[in-house]
């Protein structure tokens, strides 16, 4: 029996050793990059193009953070990422939630319907939507501007939004609104006093996964923008790509500076992230 | 006190003589050469480039101070475009009706931003241009479409090659002038001991234009007089010849397939490569790692093919798209044909200035590295544009290069692939 049990634990710690191997591998495979950027960033520009590969800076230095942070523009284009992620977030919750909200609690004719079509809006390739999205921006004198650029963001995360916060709030159990309501309060009343706060946890998830992919977008802040008033941090970081120069230590350094807000968000509403994605997860 | 009535002046007399003063004063107004003009020069126009690295900007901001103090009153705002998304955003501009006032124009793109209506005809103005005469003829060929120039050069990339002139000098081997020295001289300079290749061959992204060239060089034209002219038999020994280079002589890097721009001349820059084909528009970086002694590296013209000498020279021109302050903008654009600004421009690039006149300077003539793009300048080719070129370029001939490379297609496989895409090219049809 001892045997067994022995060799039940021989049998275990193998499984928790290779299982530790692969995870290991894992993290080397995300973190490799991240580690490799975040070191070239720390290298002089002729100690990054070197016939013998060097891992560790020999002459760490700030110069490429310094730099980039001097040049013209660059730190209204990180303000300008910051409020067009702000507004886009804004925008996504507040229609997100009333039509969620709706979708969630109300049965109405061209319901399931409706859904489709949000979802239908995801499966078209965005490019093919740049031209008249650009028409109507221009025509309505938003071109170039960060509400326009942050309200064709809402156009394309609205519907993930949407289906992300239908499920939060099919999660609320009605009866407790239904409860609220006998006591005296309106509709609106529960929504706001009973249903968003139970499923804050789910909204701020939502509004992680809008602003990260906010912060992030490229071509329509590309092809939508064109003075430095409005253009977004992903295009300052494409315009150091020279088309005969290759600043790898901006880059590196300018990679390092754009997840560095992604990284202090998730930290803060890391707690609220897990639980909200994990709503619903396990019933009972 | 009386006055003189000779003094005296009658409200009649008075307006005779303003009529006489305006029409005077509007005569020697016409009789100013360009008067006229400046005077409607001012406002604010956009420009839309594609430089981007730090270099480029300075000589961009030296152009937009100068063009600032010439013309008072008037000034450029440069919006940075990257090239691989260049044409997208152009292309959005013109049909969504966002059209910028002027843009830089690259000559293999000519025709398809004359296609869309996005350029102006530019041909009288060019005719009637004081500095016309500074500008060979061939140099508006890339430009014209049926006969109309929709463009004004600016500065010129020359091709050439870099060669490790230290290397060389140490295993006693000459300098190749011809394609067949070139692949004797690639072997004996492949030293895999080293880690080193004999020619950095770019086969990934952008590798197409050389393909066209090595196939130019052995005799077929690709396209001229408006129409296809490939000869199925000279491409089938243009692409042996350079696939070769690495299926039989292994004296290119074996992830040549992927090699791009990046690949290639960090390769070079950092001693992995004896020779590299690219164009002046690398000196610069070249120079800060290798230095600019001449003890390191030199330039050379690209060597000839059994056929050709082909050294493209590509000039980047400069366009008007939306004409509502032609004035301006075609004072920018003869402002970026100006011999002084091409030379600053020139002196934080390494860009070869169009206007010959510039190119007679002594701070040209006198520098040493610039002796062989002048050379290569002289003899120079352009390369062929038609409408769907960068699309057949793309999609049809950097595809079926890499294929032949890996070894999935045979040299004539190939090349009936290149002809029979260049078909569909021509015809629109390319899918």
């Amino acid at each position: 029996m001892r045997r067994i049990l022995t060799s039940h634990k021989a049998i275990q710690r193998l499984y928790d050793a290779v299982a530790y191997v692969i995870i290991a591998g894992l993290l080397v495979f995300v973190l490799g990059p991240l580690m490799w950027m975040g070191l070239t960033s720390l290298k002089r520009e002729q100690d990054v193009v070197t016939a013998d590969l060097q891992y560790i800076p020999l002459h760490p230095t700030l110069e490429n953070y310094v730099t980039l942070w001097n040049r013209s523009g660059v730190t209204t284009m990180f303000r300008n990422s910051a409020v067009t992620t702000g507004l886009t977030v804004s925008l996504c919750l507040l229609a997100g939630t009333f039509a969620a909200y709706s979708i969630s609690r109300y049965r109405f004719r061209g319901r399931g319907g409706l859904l489709t079509f949000y979802l239908l809006v995801r499966m078209f390739p965005v490019v093919l939507m740049l031209l008249p999205l650009y028409i109507m921006l221009r025509s309505i004198g938003l071109i170039d501007s960060l509400f326009g650029l942050a309200l064709t963001y809402t156009t394309f995360l609205l519907p993930t939004s949407l289906l992300m916060l239908k499920g939060f709030f099919d999660a609320v159990p009605p009866d407790l609104e239904d409860a609220a309501r006998i006591d005296g309060s309106t509709r609106i009343g529960a929504l706001f006093r009973v249903v968003l706060p139970l499923a804050r946890s789910g909204i701020a998830a939502t509004g992680v996964l809008i602003a990260v992919s906010a912060w992030n977008e490229f071509l329509f802040a590309l092809m939508l923008t064109t003075s430095e008033s409005s253009r977004t941090w992903p295009v300052v970081l494409q315009l150091m790509v020279g088309e005969f120069q290759l600043p790898w230590g901006l880059l590196a350094a300018g990679g390092m500076i754009s997840i560095l807000p992604i990284i202090v968000f998730f930290s803060f509403a890391q707690r609220a992230l897990v639980r909200g994605l994990l709503v619903g997860a396990v019933k009972g | 006190m009386t006055r003189s009535s000779s003094y005296r002046v009658s409200r009649r007399s008075f307006l005779k003589g303003a009529a006489v003063a305006g029409a005077g004063l509007a005569l020697s107004g016409c009789a100013l050469p360009g008067a006229a003009p400046a005077a409607k020069v001012g406002g604010k126009i956009d420009y839309w480039h594609h430089y981007t690295s730090e270099s480029e900007m300075a000589g961009l901001k030296a152009g937009e101070e100068s063009f600032a103090k010439k013309y008072a009153g008037a000034t450029a705002a440069s919006i940075t475009i990257p090239n691989a998304d260049f044409m997208a955003k152009f292309t959005l501009a013109v049909q969504g009706g966002g059209k910028p006032d002027t843009t830089m124009v690259a000559a293999a793109r000519v025709p398809d931003m004359v296609a869309m209506g996005g350029l102006q005809d530019l041909t009288e103005r060019i005719k009637a241009w004081d500095q016309r005469k500074n500008f060979p003829d061939w140099y508006f060929n890339a430009a014209t479409v049926n006969g109309k120039i929709y463009g004004v050069p600016s500065f010129m990339f020359v091709d050439w090659m870099y060669y490790r002139a230290d290397w060389f000098a140490e295993k006693g081997v000459k300098p190749p002038t011809t394609f067949e020295e070139m692949t004797e001289a690639a072997i004996k300079m492949t030293d895999p001991a080293q880690g080193r290749v004999g020619f950095a061959m770019r086969g990934g992204p952008g590798g197409a234009a050389m393909v066209t060239q090595v196939i130019r060089a052995y005799g077929t034209p690709i396209f001229q007089d408006g129409k296809a002219a490939f000869d199925v038999a000279k491409a089938t020994e243009a692409l042996k010849w350079y696939s070769e280079l690495y299926t039989k002589h292994k004296a290119v890097a074996p992830s040549v397939a992927n090699d791009s721009f990046a690949q290639i001349m960090t390769a070079f820059r950092t001693g992995k490569a004896a020779m590299v084909w690219h164009h002046t528009g690398s000196l610069v970086d070249i120079v800060t790692d290798l230095g600019g002694d001449g003890k390191k590296f030199l330039p050379l013209p690209r060597p000839k093919g059994p056929a050709a000498l082909i050294n493209d020279v590509t000039p980047s021109y400069n366009g008007i798209v939306d004409p509502k302050n032609i004035e301006t903008s075609w004072a920018w654009l003869t402002h970026w044909a100006d011999k002084d600004t091409l030379i600053t421009l020139m002196e934080k690039t390494g860009y070869v200035p169009s206007n010959s006149i510039a190119a007679q300077d002594d701070r040209i003539v006198k520098n040493p590295l610039y002796g062989a793009a002048f050379k290569a300048l002289a003899g120079g080719t352009v390369a062929p544009a038609f409408a769907g070129q960068p699309g057949w370029e793309a999609s049809v001939v950097l595809p079926t290069f890499q294929r032949i490379l890996l070894g999935e297609l045979t040299p004539a496989a190939g090349a009936d692939a290149l002809a029979k895409g260049l078909d569909s090219a021509i015809k629109g049809t390319l899918k």
